[in-house]
């Protein structure tokens, strides 16, 4: 990541059999969108906590590989912030805590 | 007594009634994948075990990732076959009724509404794009600091330095989604995906869909390919993703249940 020249625009045609982008694919089908009203109405968990909870109890990455899902084998996390040198596991618990609070919060809000 | 395995019916997305394209052969739980007709629109849908996609296996799985990756992307194939053909809504899961009656009743219900949605939607794709900082400016290595004014002097200016920088990537990144915008029917700019989610290390600065025409498909890639070269000296990249079904741009009105509180 030391390079200062990126390559052209990545382009990732899902009309070819290639793996799809799987962080697109659930931020979609998860949170966008029609909702048609059926007989399950699960209240989805913020999507954001719910795939860094992934990363955090993926125990075996053999059963992700079957699955045909590696994206979270990037290599060692590394904070989305800008200039955070915190170490990613305590960064993702940092964050998943702050997350279930602001969920804890609306669900109180919504008189759970 | 019930001899019968009981069964739910998973709705992928809805299609113009009189749509002519060829319905994938296998869906969720390698299930096949069937077309309920209500008039004005259809349904795709599947038939699965309750026991494994019932409301007792949602209560279960509901902050199951690996579960719903699974569901998520065996949902999404379907859709994404689909939208190779002609126009669809696709639907948010989880999109579960307790037969086809069922199915048929809530299309049948809303049936004006959603064949107006495909309708604006038609011959319109989503496509998905990502900013990444993936570089440095360069900046030289300054020599060791002769006192202690002169490190405090060039700390100042590293800050400002970035500062800087910020406010630049800012400026471009906003032009980028501009100029694509131009190219699109509709666009629409997203929180940018957590790491834990993109999977990759680099700062996300843009996550944004974009409802393009498909005979406008060329000139929006080409406008990607000036945005990249616009944005390489500055150390961001761009990635596109798609052709989506219109998942960022099917909303139905604000008497729909989903827009409600």
């Amino acid at each position: 990541m030391t390079t200062n020249t990126p390559q052209g625009p990545v382009f990732t045609d899902n009309r070819q059999p290639a793996p799809q982008n799987l962080a697109d694919v659930l931020e979609r089908v998860l949170d966008k969108g029609i909702v048609v009203v059926g007989d399950i109405q699960v209240r989805l968990l913020d999507i954001e906590l719910l795939t860094i909870k992934i990363r955090l109890m993926v125990a075996s990455v053999d059963r992700a590989r079957e699955m045909g899902i590696s994206w979270w084998e990037s290599d060692p996390f590394v904070s989305g912030v800008e200039e955070s040198e915190d170490s990613g596991t305590a960064a993702l618990e940092r964050r998943v805590r702050e997350l279930e609070d602001k969920l804890d919060g609306s669900r109180s809000r919504d008189g759970r | 007594m019930d001899v019968e395995p009981a069964t739910v019916v998973h709705a992928y997305g809805i299609v113009g009634g009189d749509a002519t394209f060829d319905l994938p052969d296998v869906g969720v739980g390698a299930a096949g994948v069937a077309l309920l007709d209500a008039g004005p629109v259809s349904g795709v849908f599947s038939i699965l075990p309750e026991s494994s996609y019932g409301a007792s296996a949602w209560a279960e799985h509901a902050e199951d990732a690996v579960w719903l990756t699974k569901l998520a992307t065996e949902h999404h194939r379907v859709l994404g076959a689909l939208v190779q053909d002609t126009d669809v809504l696709p639907l948010r899961l989880p999109a579960m009724y307790r037969d086809e009656g069922h199915l048929h009743e809530v299309l049948a219900s809303e049936a004006t509404l959603f064949r107006a949605a495909l309708e604006s939607l038609h011959d319109h794709l989503e496509w998905s794009v990502h900013l990444y900082r993936v570089g440095e400016p360069t900046t030289p290595t300054p020599e060791r600091p002769a006192s202690g004014r002169e490190y405090l002097r060039r700390r100042t200016e590293a800050v400002t330095h970035r500062e800087l920088a910020r406010v630049k990537r800012e400026q471009l990144v906003r032009e980028a989604y501009a100029s694509l915008a131009d190219l699109s029917r509709q666009s629409v700019a997203n929180p940018p995906q957590d790491s834990a989610l993109s999977g990759r290390p680099e700062p996300m600065l843009l996550n944004s869909a974009h409802l393009v025409c498909r005979k406008h498909e060329r000139l929006f890639f080409t406008a990607v390919e000036e945005t990249a070269a616009r944005l390489a000296p500055v150390g961001i990249t761009i990635e596109v993703t798609g052709p989506w079904p219109p998942y960022n741009f099917v909303e139905l009105g604000a008497d729909h249940p989903e827009s409600q509180p």
